[in-house]
């Protein structure tokens, strides 16, 4: 057999099997979504039906759309709050005369690293003593330093890139150093802005500790804890249901990577390997 | 002054970034070093104990089944996540048609939140009607069906498997940035000096991937070490503490109320996790300055 | 205004070491007057524009603009508080914004108001023939479009000085050399004080009203361009000024019998007595010989007073034609329009010896 056909077979092969270790699980949860009963795998007969996602939109009790309301909210806000941060730090850190910059970046870094349970319980303290157990700011403030490593990396790979000059244009025709940034430098840098935003909010919307830890019911509770714990409440797990909740709630998310594919990869690579 | 000025607009647009990671996740980190040091338990005063947690960690059997299982666990996902990472970032990089589609595909499971896909592999490892069960007895590869979660060994391998789920195709799409940097020009010379396709890549992929292999190994090491949601959902540590992660051994302790002992269990997961930290803050220095 | 720089250096310091972009620099630069700073790449010609405009901060030294102090030790006052505009290589467009909005942008920051705004960007375009594409994205424009384009923002705020960084430099050539006459037609309409940095001899030479020649962060030499044609002070200057370039030959010399001479291949060629005064003061008994290849003259016969030698290469410039000759030991090249000579042919050269130039011999370089 030629090399040729040695490669396209392997190739063939190889695609067959990525998309189906790819695919499969998700096509299982979206299956089981629309089932009556999920155990139609043995039974060779399945029943379709939308009742569970009319549950999980219509049923209070289960409070899915609390939960993925506060999700999107703290993922929103934090992830927003973060990119403003960390374009101000990336300004700095490309821009401006500041000791000890490859300090804070790979410091930041390092951080980045840090397991969230050495984190959580302190924070759990904390808020408590501030009373701010179960509100959205006890997860959008660990959130926003949760993901500015990610943010701060991605970001001064872009802002490295727009040249200098325009900068020094903006100073010479009289900006000041935050002039430059907003009506210069943030709008150049849009695209990379919105990648970053992009991650940034994918990353706080699958955070799962901290929400875990800091909330305790469909007041501040995230979407990921609450399909987590979502119980049925006889013994029998509500598959259906959850797997619904579970669809419906990554449908967005597979939505944005899907619309923006190239800029979610080209962040993640600038980024290096973060997040 | 300009200089001052400049200095100063530097010294204003750093400080939110250290103001935030300092106060939220430094503060922490030593509060529960802090707090590691202290007889911290609800309902009862609380009192510096020194050493004596981390002394009862030594005595403690579940601590040492939990490092045990971090370690290993890490130790064999890790490797197989870079392998099949590899596989994939290759495919990906052909110039096959709908290659597009393909790179979307693979990034589905990573965006998907880790808790909600650990549900999903719940219901695929169920031992009377789950996918894989279902899958194993209908290709004939098994007679009976296998409880997954149920034995220690099974619950090994069906976390390092729905981990994987998640966490191959980002490594794949990690590799594959580092891939389309390779030169087309070495791929060609080698061909013309009619290289096989498989001592292309030992000769020439491999090597010139290697420090993104390494970055990636790190970054990856140090995600196992504090793995926590999948297990959590898959497997809650089970069975009989044989998938205890050491963040679901510390979680556990906070949840009863016990802060002193969980942190210091946080503590010994911290030191672990820093070791490969600051490897991989090394490695990815050097690539840094490598560009 | 008129513009005092006194002492002036600049040191950037880095982690290999540190490095003196400018050193020592003094000199006034008249208002109203187009300045030029010439020099090869690195020379700190672009530092000490930059030291102009604010950009960086001077060392050592003091900046005056007319009686106002804008950089010394103790005093900085920032761009945007000196006026002045500056011209970037890059033209430094701004991507996001159309040419009207580059053109408006120092007047917004200004907070000038929308009227005068608009009034302003439509008069200086006006001026620079560019009204048509005043919408378009500087990624939609071509490079001469752009650089008007950046000529415009800087000039819309009729700034009390003018600074240009190799504005010319990404055009090609016969664009360049129109936008040259149009640029030192404009500067003597508006009568801005200018100064304009280049690494172009011909461009210095054809804008500057005095050209300031930089080398490694000092002065060479300041003068016009027919200063530095006829009389430069240092073989680095002959050899920068001029097109062709200068025949410079590093020669033994002597003194004899009241009479000074050169030797030249194997002949020892006497000195006019103007050119003695140079060499009197000279230590060593090698100097620089310095003779333009206009100012030699290629005949065909073997005169009594000339150098034989043979073309080695013919480099034809249109009217003129630049012989590479070897004599001996030593080369030179001279511009005839005599007629049209070919390689290896024998010919003789007649030196116009009253235009050489002299100056001690280096030791580096």
């Amino acid at each position: 057999m030629s090399e040729l056909w040695q490669k396209r077979l392997l190739t063939g092969l190889g695609v067959a099997v990525m998309l189906l270790f790819c695919l499969l699980p998700f096509g299982y949860m979206v299956l089981t979504s629309f089932a009556q009963q999920p155990d139609y795998l043995g039974q060779a007969s399945f029943q379709f039906t939308l009742e569970n996602y009319r549950a999980i939109l219509t049923a209070e009790s289960l409070h899915f759309l609390e939960y993925l309301r506060n999700s999107l909210i703290v993922s929103g806000v934090s992830a927003t709050l973060a990119v403003l941060v960390a374009s101000l730090a990336a300004y700095a850190m490309t821009r401006l005369p500041l000791p000890g910059k490859g300090l804070i970046l790979f410091g930041v870094l390092a951080v980045s690293m840090f397991p969230p349970v050495s984190i959580v319980s302190y924070l759990f303290q904390v808020m408590n003593t501030f009373g701010l157990i179960n509100t959205w700011p006890a997860l959008i403030f660990p959130y926003i330093a949760w993901v500015l490593p990610l943010s701060l990396w991605i970001l001064v790979s872009y802002f490295a890139q727009i040249p200098r000059d325009l900068d020094r244009a903006a100073l010479i025709d009289g900006c000041s150093r935050w002039q430059i940034l907003t009506r210069v430098v943030l709008p150049v840098a849009a695209p990379g802005i919105f990648s970053t935003l992009l991650l940034a909010f994918i990353f706080a919307f699958n955070e799962f500790m901290f929400a875990l830890m800091l909330t305790t019911d469909y007041q501040a509770r995230t979407i990921p804890v609450g399909i987590a714990l979502f119980q049925g409440l006889h013994g029998q797990i509500p598959w259906g249901r959850i797997m619904a909740a579970s669809v419906f709630t990554s449908l967005p998310v597979i939505a944005l990577t899907l619309m923006f594919q190239r800029r979610i990869i080209q962040g993640l690579t600038r980024g290096a390997v973060k997040g | 002054m300009k200089l001052t000025h400049d200095k100063r607009a530097a010294a204003l647009f750093i400080l939110p970034l250290l103001l935030t990671v300092g106060v939220f996740i430094l503060v922490p980190v030593l509060g529960t070093v802090a707090n590691s040091f202290l007889r911290d338990v609800t309902f009862l005063p609380e009192r510096y104990i020194g050493l004596a947690n981390y002394r009862a960690l030594l005595n403690d059997g579940a601590f040492w089944q939990s490092l045990r299982f971090t370690c290993l666990f890490t130790l064999v996902s890790v490797p197989l996540e870079l392998i099949f990472g590899m596989i994939f970032a290759l495919i990906l990089n052909q110039a096959l048609p709908g290659r597009g589609v393909l790179r979307v595909a693979v990034l589905i499971p990573w965006a998907i939140p880790a808790a909600i896909s650990g549900r999903a592999f719940e219901l695929i490892y169920n031992y009377s009607y789950g996918l894989a069960n279902y899958l194993l007895q209908n290709l004939g590869l098994a007679d009976e069906p296998v409880n997954w979660l149920g034995t220690g060994w099974g619950a090994f391998f069906s976390l390092v498997v729905a981990d994987g789920w998640k966490t191959t195709p980002f490594i794949a799409i990690i590799l594959l940035a580092g891939l389309s940097a390779i030169p087309e020009e070495l791929h060609q010379q080698a061909r013309v000096d009619r290289a096989h396709f498989l001592q292309r890549f030992w000769r020439i992929t491999l090597p010139l991937l290697k420090p993104v292999l390494v970055v990636a190994l790190l970054f990856r090491t140090v995600q196992a070490l504090r793995i926590f949601d999948v297990i959590f959902v898959l497997t809650g540590g089970g069975p009989g503490g044989a998938t205890n992660a050491l963040s679901l051994y510390g979680y556990q302790y906070f949840v009863s109320g016990d802060f002193g002992y969980g942190s210091a269990i946080s503590v010994v997961l911290f030191a672990l996790a820093l070791v490969f930290a600051l490897l991989y803050v090394r490695a990815s220095r050097f690539q840094e300055e490598m560009r | 205004m008129e513009l005092h720089l006194e002492n002036l250096g600049k040191r950037f310091t880095t982690l290999r070491g540190s490095v003196d972009a400018v050193k020592d620099v003094t000199l006034t630069i008249a208002e109203g007057e187009f300045f030029v700073l010439l020099g090869p790449s690195g020379c700190g010609k672009s530092t000490l524009l930059n030291l102009l405009a604010g950009l960086e901060k001077p060392t050592s030294g003091t900046i005056r603009f007319g009686e106002r102090v804008v950089a010394e030790r103790r005093t900085f006052v920032a761009p945007r508080e000196r006026d002045v505009a500056m011209v970037f290589q890059s033209y430094a467009l701004y991507p996001h914004m159309s040419a009207f909005g580059n053109i408006a942008f120092p007047l917004k920051v200004a907070k000038e108001e929308k009227e005068k705004i608009e009034r302003s960007v439509r008069e200086i375009a006006a001026i620079l023939k560019i009204e048509d594409f005043l919408d378009a994205r500087p990624g939609e424009l071509s490079g001469g479009q752009r650089q008007r384009v950046a000529m415009a923002r800087a000039l819309v705020r009729k700034p009390r000085l003018f600074l240009l960084d190799e504005p010319l430099s990404n055009l090609d050539a016969q664009l360049r050399a129109e936008t040259r006459i149009e640029l030192k037609r404009l500067q003597q309409k508006l009568g801005i004080t200018t100064v304009y940095v280049t690494h172009d001899q011909v461009e210095a030479m054809t804008l500057g009203q005095r050209i300031a020649v930089l080398r490694e962060g000092r002065l060479e030499q300041i003068g016009d361009a027919d200063d530095l044609y006829r009389r430069p002070q240092s073989p680095f200057v002959a050899r920068f000024v001029g097109a062709p370039q200068m025949n410079l030959l590093q020669v033994p010399w002597k003194r004899e019998q009241g009479t000074v001479q050169v030797r030249l291949g194997e002949r020892w060629l006497e000195l006019p007595e103007d050119k003695v005064e140079a060499l009197v003061r000279m230590e060593g008994d090698v100097c620089i010989f310095g003779l333009r290849p206009e100012h030699i003259e290629v005949r065909t016969e073997s005169g009594e007073h000339g150098l034989h030698g043979t073309v080695e290469a013919v480099e034809p410039l249109g009217r003129e034609q630049l012989l590479h000759v070897a004599l001996k030991d030593i080369r030179l090249s001279a511009l005839t329009a005599e007629r049209d000579f070919v390689g290896g042919e024998s010919i003789s050269l007649r030196l116009d010896l009253s235009r050489a130039h002299l100056f001690p011999a280096e030791n580096a370089s």
